[in-house]
């Protein structure tokens, strides 16, 4: 081949050295991850009715109306079953298309007890369709859902499951595929992205739902694999290039991906933004984590995957020189 | 080599043909093969409840006196029971799984509100027929006050002038524990009356006409209702003791509603209660109008990754958005083939799978402009970009692949959705990538002599 080492870091489109700067990764990282962990005990998570229970009711209406008038027509004595209601208004499809008419919005009740009632609570949605209809001139009740608290009980039990089997199974195939202490590093940056979605969430007060749990579980997909790709070239580099010293690769390995993985943010981020500004309203939030998602991940595996495996490596091999300061 | 190439060649066009051939009903170009026949012109994606309207009920099987204690086999019983109440009642496309020990969830897509209401009470009803002994009856149902012990139900068909006298009484006001149940009965089946009006005839067991006898003979000169589903059909006076074991429901029902009544008889009654746990219920508005969102939303998103690649990787670039479309085709027909439904987080997860399948192209195109600038000939910089991003787009597929596995483990309702069409989508995008992309490169720069790339 004639191509020495030399050379071959040289052929690397980029020269950061993000191992030397890696202080600065600890201490953002760090810090993120604290003021996450802080907000979801402070202010906690929203949660979303498919885990907290209540109904939701999704109505549009032909007319104009406001909050104030859903809310007021709502909570007359005809509606005392539906306690305090929240109305939330909502972009909707023909609203996106430029329409005046078309006004969407979201009423949302803690009250459980429609569903214990069974057939005779089924009625709340038929009294709300005659009394909206009344304020909005004319309303279509685009869905209903309700939910008991045993079913959110559930949910949340299984989503941490989930998640916890979904980490250690991560673990495990990169133990096994690399090395455990690649394994434990992309563990850490999981976990650090997976606190530091939800804190953004918490933060922002949006509602924690299934669909974002998807996402969550995607975006944790998604960074493992940036993680990996860039763990794949170290790898590679510590079998072909002895001559460096191990800092030396971890940071060739990072700038040698960095196009690739500039690269796939972007397309990635492209079609998900797509999502995000003309997508179905009710995929809006999926979308908005994953955007998120998409920088925290592709931050992590540059400045928590990597810091962790250089410093643990000179932790077990105190002998060696570091070579990037 | 060459020889190989054409193999690849001719594979990759048979796959192409197949996915498009099973794809074109769903994409609404099934009139380019007319003759398939028309079962292949229905063969189209099935659509999820949130995209089609419908609706989706949990509940929970428990006790008669609602404590959690039902073994396995009452849940199987009471599935078949819902089962047949709902094959009977005429409702298509119905779906019943079971959740957990003792979940049991039923979808229903694309139903009218009357049929909604009518469905839910088909399935709440643990006993459809029971014969109850009437407390009173009134016109207005505020008038009455229900003591502990009774229940106030409704006359299924109310007089137009509420007349507050006899049986044709709006509201009644039953004993709770009827004297009675639809297990008694050996068999219904339909009458006519002598107008030729449909009735509803009732044959009762030994047990059953031992009872129905020792009522009757207790209750002369009271009036017994007899309830289906929740609502009051007749309430008649009992004259005489009835010893035959026999009894009728008139009422003014057509033949098809006679006969739906004597098919949900005939599947028996719930052998336990139903909770409901949850319910979802999708107009058909929202549906149509989040696919055409989400149409536009991935035809969009596609369009930006695919004006990105061809102007970053050029010629390279070009190839991979065929293999783009090629990876989105195949996915489509994967999802036909496993007859799986697309939700809208599927959607989501269609559009995220197209973003994420050009990673693998990217990794081998970035792989291979390294290996032109470390000074190698285009063939070889091919053979070793291929080659060398092979165990990294290997070890970070099985990862998402693990992801979703568990997602769909995990799997409620639409989320199952999204891990099917993720999922799918990495096996297409690793095939589409490795292969195809590959084998339009081979092609292209198959001869020794090729000096330049357009990469």
């Amino acid at each position: 081949m004639g191509v020495t080492e030399k050379q071959a870091a040289e052929t690397s489109q980029f020269h950061i050295n993000f191992v030397g700067i890696r202080h600065i990764g600890y201490a953002v990282s760090v810090i993120s991850f604290v003021a996450a962990v802080c907000l979801l005990y402070f202010w906690g998570l929203t949660y979303g009715v498919e885990f907290a229970g209540g109904s939701v009711f999704h109505y549009r209406f032909k007319g104009a109306v406001d909050e104030n008038t859903i809310r007021a027509t709502l909570s007359t004595p005809a509606f005392a079953d539906l306690g305090d209601v929240q109305v939330q208004r909502v972009m909707g499809a023909m609203e996106a298309a430029g329409q005046a008419a078309g006004q969407e919005y979201i009423i949302k009740s803690k009250f459980e007890e429609h569903i214990a009632k069974g057939v005779a609570a089924d009625e709340v949605e038929t009294r709300m369709d005659k009394a909206l209809s009344a304020i909005g001139g004319g309303a279509e009740r685009l869905s209903v859902e309700k939910i008991g608290p045993t079913v959110g009980a559930t949910l949340k039990v299984k989503a941490f499951w989930c998640a916890f089997l979904g980490c250690l199974g991560i673990l495990l195939y990169i133990a096994l595929r690399f090395e455990f202490r690649m394994a434990v590093a992309a563990i850490v940056a999981e976990v650090h992205d997976c606190f530091l979605i939800l804190g953004i969430f918490a933060l922002l007060r949006h509602e924690f739902t299934l669909d974002i749990l998807a996402a969550l579980l995607t975006i944790l997909g998604y960074s493992i694999n940036d993680s990996i790709i860039v763990l794949d070239r170290v790898r590679e580099n510590l079998r072909l290039k002895r001559k460096l010293g191990f800092d030396e690769i971890v940071n060739l390995s990072i700038n040698q991906t960095l196009g690739r993985t500039i690269m796939t943010s972007v397309t990635v981020q492209l079609s998900v933004l797509a999502l995000l500004f003309i997508g179905p309203s009710n995929v809006r939030d999926f979308a908005l984590a994953m955007t998120i998602g998409i920088v925290v991940g592709t931050y992590s595996s540059i400045f928590v995957v990597a810091p962790i495996l250089v410093d643990w490596y000179y932790k077990d091999h105190p002998a060696v020189q570091q070579k990037l300061a | 080599m060459h020889a190989d190439i054409k193999w690849k060649a001719f594979l990759i066009a048979i796959v192409f043909a197949i996915c498009f051939v099973a794809d074109a009903p769903t994409l609404g170009m099934g009139w380019l093969f007319p003759f398939f026949g028309p079962g292949y012109q229905d063969l189209k994606i099935n659509l999820g409840l949130d995209l089609q309207g419908g609706l989706d009920l949990i509940y929970e099987v428990v006790s008669e006196k609602g404590t959690p204690d039902v073994g396995p086999e009452v849940v199987t019983r009471t599935v078949e029971v819902l089962q047949n109440r709902l094959d009977e009642f005429g409702v298509a496309n119905l779906a019943i799984s079971r959740q957990g020990d003792r979940g049991i969830r039923i979808q229903i897509p694309g139903l009218s509100d009357k049929m909604q209401k009518r469905v839910k009470e088909l399935i709440a009803t643990t006993d459809l027929l029971t014969f109850n002994s009437v407390i009173g009856a009134s016109g207005n149902v505020m008038e009455m006050e229900k003591q502990p012990g009774e229940i106030i139900l409704p006359h299924v068909e109310p007089p137009a002038g509420a007349a507050s006298d006899g049986d044709r009484a709006e509201w009644f006001r039953l004993k709770e524990t009827p004297e009675l149940t639809g297990e008694s009965l050996s068999f219904a089946r339909i009458g006519y009356d002598q107008f030729g009006n449909p009735k509803i005839l009732l044959e009762f067991n030994s047990d059953g006409r031992k009872k129905f006898a020792d009522v009757t003979t207790r209750m002369v000169g009271q009036k017994l209702a007899i309830v289906l589903a929740g609502k009051v059909y007749t309430a008649p006076v009992i004259k005489e003791p009835i010893r035959d074991g026999s009894a009728e429901i008139t009422g003014k029902f057509d033949l098809e509603e006679t006969k739906r009544i004597v098919g949900i008889l005939k599947a028996g009654a719930l052998p336990a209660k139903l909770k409901k746990l949850g319910e979802n219920i999708v107009g058909p508005t929202l549906g149509q109008e989040s696919i055409r969102a989400g149409v536009i939303a991935c035809m969009l998103g596609v369009g930006l990754v695919v004006l990105l690649m061809a102007g970053y990787y050029k010629r390279a670039g070009i190839y991979a958005n065929i293999g783009l479309v090629f990876c989105a085709l195949i996915v489509l027909a994967l999802m036909l083939f496993f007859r799986a439904t697309l939700t809208l987080p599927g959607i989501a997860g269609l559009i995220l799978t197209l973003g994420m399948a050009v990673d693998a192209n990217v990794l081998i195109f970035e792989r291979i402009r390294e290996e032109v600038r470390v000074g190698k000939t285009v063939r070889a910089a091919i053979d070793a970009g291929f080659e060398k991003a092979f165990s990294a787009i290997f070890d970070s597929n099985i990862t998402t692949l693990l992801t979703t596995v568990i997602l769909y483990w995990f799997g409620t309702g639409p989320i199952k959705g999204f891990a099917v069409t993720l999922s799918v989508g990495v096996l297409a995008s690793f095939f589409t990538a490795i292969v195809v992309v590959r084998a339009m490169m081979d092609l292209t720069y198959s001869g020794k002599t090729v000096g330049t790339i357009s990469i």
